[in-house]
């Protein structure tokens, strides 16, 4: 067999030993004389092996007790108290959260609070974050005392948005996520003049 | 997996479901290690991993009673767990605050193994050369090479399983893991 013949592909199957007998005989005479093969199929075995041999890495200690701690009270049940605003499909129990909740906004209004209103008529903002893998996302800020449940956002292809209306000034917000996770906006602080749309960057843990 | 330890899969969901939070933590327990194992190989770090199944098994959970009996309890853990890091990782690319900041290798994880007397300055240095190869080998790969190839190699699944996993057909698993051994070459050839 000529090295042009053998493409990638037999080569590979060769390795995972999917070959018929005949065409493996054939394949092995081959590589027995042909360094660019043999090469290849060298490095497939090193690679094959430095994988398979490396050490497993097992959960860290008390991993069970930490997810069983945070499992929403009924989820698995079905008897989940459906929050208006959230479509039904939404598994995610926010009475569970609520205990850490309460601590973040305590967190949130030392770290964030400051807004200044100016008391003039509302104007709409329309919130906008992308985020691929979130289940709940709702909005705080100053503008709804930093309420975690008050402004869910809708998602659309992977795009959260909600409009709200508020007064003109400059406002701190946070973006949360499946009710964990909070975000505070990375400018700090929005200046409302106008209607306006908000792109939230898309984020990463901070 | 044997019959008998789906069967107990099964029994456990079944009493999740019914409510019994233990049952549910008893299928947790029967997979954390191997889902952990896996998940720290495909993100490469620590904190993604346990991220990512922490809320794997919450996914399980809030989504029970869409599990059907026709799947495997693990291989559907498996696929929320990919979907879960693919997430992660794509997020991670464009993550906002951590543009320039390189993904920081955990090295210290796979190498904290009980302390080896016996082992010598020299197996130690082997051992550290191979975990960084290791890693540089993952992250040459774009995640859906990855995948499907450390299922393969780290989990020595059938190409069936894979599939099943997945969502792709044989087929393409196939071509998908010729493919990452191929842009490893490739990547190797260009060293040497
Ligand atoms: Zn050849």
């Amino acid at each position: 067999m000529e090295c042009n013949k053998i493409n990638d592909r037999l080569l590979n199957e060769y390795f995972d030993n999917e070959l018929d007998e005949k065409t493996a005989r054939v394949l092995s005479e081959h590589i027995i004389n042909c360094a660019a093969c043999g090469e290849k199929l060298a490095f497939i075995k090193g690679v094959s092996s430095l994988i398979s041999d490396s050490p497993k890495v097992s959960a860290p200690a008390g991993f069970t007790t930490r997810v069983l701690s945070n499992l929403p009270l009924s989820g698995g049940t079905g008897e989940t108290a459906p929050r208006t605003f959230f479509p039904g499909a939404i598994a995610l129990n926010l009475k569970s959260l609520s205990a850490a909740a309460g601590f973040l906004l305590v967190f949130a209004s030392v770290i964030l609070f400051g807004s200044r209103h100016y008391f003039q008529k509302n104007v709409n903002v329309t919130f906008e974050v992308a985020l691929q893998d979130a289940s709940v996302v709702t909005l705080a800020g100053d503008f709804n005392d930093w309420n975690m449940y008050n402004t869910p956002l809708n998602e659309e292809d992977g795009v959260w948005s909600v409009t709200v209306p508020i007064k003109k000034g400059k406002y701190q917000y946070s973006i949360i996520v499946d009710g964990k996770k909070w975000y505070p906006d990375p400018q700090a602080e929005i200046d409302v003049k106008r209607n306006s749309k908000i792109k939230v960057p898309a984020m990463e843990i901070i | 997996m044997n019959h008998s330890n789906e069967n107990e899969d099964l029994s456990l969901i079944r009493e999740a479901l019914e409510g019994n939070r233990d049952s549910f933590g008893a299928l947790v327990d029967k997979y954390k290690d191997a889902l952990f194992n896996f998940v720290y190989k495909l993100m490469y770090n620590r904190d993604d991993a346990m991220d990512v199944c922490q809320d794997t098994y919450l996914k399980a959970y809030t989504h029970l009673k869409e599990f059907k009996v026709e799947y495997k309890f693990s291989t559907w853990l498996y696929t929320i767990a990919i979907n879960t890091s693919r997430n992660k990782l794509k997020r991670r690319k464009f993550a906002f605050f951590s543009i320039d900041k390189p993904v920081q290798n955990d090295d210290e994880e796979i190498t904290a193994e009980p302390a080896d007397t016996a082992e010598t300055t020299e197996q130690a240095l082997l051992k550290k050369e191979k975990n960084e190869l290791l890693s540089e080998i993952i992250r040459s790969l774009s995640p859906d090479y990855r995948i499907p190839f450390l299922l393969k190699h780290e989990e020595n699944r059938s190409l069936e399983e894979i599939a099943g996993i997945t969502g792709l057909s044989t087929g393409v698993v196939k071509i998908r893991i010729h493919r990452a051994r191929n842009i490893l070459f490739k990547k190797f050839k260009e060293r040497v």
